[in-house]
């Protein structure tokens, strides 16, 4: 259980990783290809903390710092040109694929994990928290540090494009 | 709102996560109302359970949380350098030591050099009386620091009259006497604890011979133009 009444002087560290480790690494999974990447960036996400989550005034805000020191983490080891386009949400096609619940139940994690790191990596993040971590919109884009309408917009073409992908490996038959 | 406008926002909904969320509200309704819709919805959110289902079964490597704790190890909070114990000793010993050095310009010495500055220049006395009593009353009336007679050591002097000063918005009385042939003897008056308080000491002041004292309620300074022995005459 970690206590949410301070920062690092008085949250055990070891329940704040035992907390969100797991949760942290799956994120990492979903951004990075290889599971060697996303342990070191859950690993360089806790070494950030144990030096500057002091910093952090609002305990409540525990949870969001965490998810995004790791995305900022992924974007610095990343080269991106930084001119990622403001996809509105009257460019997304609104009929999404059809595809069957259970076809993604006889898929093994693995796949379902592949498609998603088929996606543009400007969906992937948004779309991983989307589906990873219930947390909200608003959340989602404090983490991303991007407006809620390009949360909003990116996981709704990221949703498309990820069951465009799985449909294409639909066993046939 | 349409069914085509309906899909649009309801493709991002995420039952017992966003039902709080006002954006998805009316759309909602609208499917509870739309038997297609609902049924596409339905669909949906079972899609979505499934792919979350499948990406939250990844789990972290047996080990990581080990490695986690061993290296990023808790560094407690960085203190800034004035914050540091040994700092805070040293900023602690330069407050004394200025302290100190107030004390020496602020307390008593600085009290008694501004009165024996002042009677070293040409003043002007703000009651002038050879009575006592007269100038007693006076004090009383203004509610300066005054005694009820002067001290039977200084019954040879003859009274002039005397100042209404003031030391750091405290009131202090000046009581300017005349030694025949000896010159000039002023004993300063102030309430105990308006200005700062002294041991009994004698002291020389520039050309003045100055003595101090604390009785009662008030602190006394004697000031004369001539030598100690002479002051001592006095006291």
């Amino acid at each position: 259980m970690i206590d949410d009444r301070d920062t690092t002087t008085s949250i055990d560290f070891e329940g704040l990783v035992n907390a969100y480790y797991q949760p942290l690494y799956r994120f990492a999974l979903s951004l990075t290809h290889t599971e060697a990447e996303a342990c070191d960036l859950t690993q360089q996400t806790f070494y950030v903390w144990a030096r500057k989550g002091h910093q952090l005034r609002d305990p409540s805000k525990v949870k969001t710092w965490l998810f995004t020191t790791l995305h900022r983490e992924f974007l610095k080891g990343r080269r991106h040109d930084g001119r990622f386009p403001h996809v509105e949400m009257s460019e997304v096609e609104h009929e999404m694929p059809t595809i069957s619940p259970s076809v993604i139940d006889q898929m093994d994690a693995g796949t379902v994990l592949e498609a998603l790191h088929q996606l543009d990596e400007l969906y992937r993040a948004p779309l991983a928290l989307f589906y990873l971590e219930d947390i909200s919109y608003k959340e989602i884009a404090a983490v991303l540090e991007v407006p809620m309408g390009t949360v909003q917009s990116r996981i709704a073409r990221g949703k498309a494009q990820l069951q465009q992908w799985l449909l294409s490996k639909e066993p046939c038959g | 709102m349409d069914s085509q406008q309906a899909k649009q926002i309801l493709g991002r909904y995420r039952p017992g996560v966003d039902d709080d969320d006002p954006q998805f509200a009316e759309a909602l309704a609208f499917a509870r109302r739309t038997p297609e819709l609902s049924r596409w919805l339905d669909q949906q959110v079972a899609l979505d359970a499934a792919i979350r289902a499948k990406l939250r079964s990844a789990a972290a490597p047996v080990g990581l949380k080990t490695r986690i704790l061993a290296n990023a190890k808790v560094e407690p909070p960085a203190i800034a350098w004035w914050r540091h114990p040994g700092w805070i000793a040293v900023a602690l010993a330069a407050l004394i030591v200025v302290a100190m050095v107030w004390h020496r310009t602020a307390g008593f010495p600085a009290y008694r050099a501004k009165m024996v500055a002042f009677v070293s220049r040409e003043y002007k006395l703000d009651l002038k009386t050879k009575s006592f009593e007269e100038f007693r009353q006076a004090l009383a009336k203004g509610k300066y620091p005054a005694i009820s007679a002067l001290p039977p050591a200084l019954a040879k002097v003859t009274l002039e009259g005397g100042c209404l000063l003031d030391w750091r918005g405290h009131k202090v009385t000046l009581i300017c006497m005349e030694a025949p042939g000896q010159g000039d003897v002023w004993l300063c008056l102030a309430e105990r604890g308006t200005v700062p308080e002294t041991v009994r000491q004698v002291g020389k002041v520039g050309k003045m011979m100055t003595a101090a004292w604390t009785d009662g309620n008030l602190v006394y300074l004697l000031i004369t133009e001539g030598d100690e022995a002479e002051l001592r005459r006095y006291l």
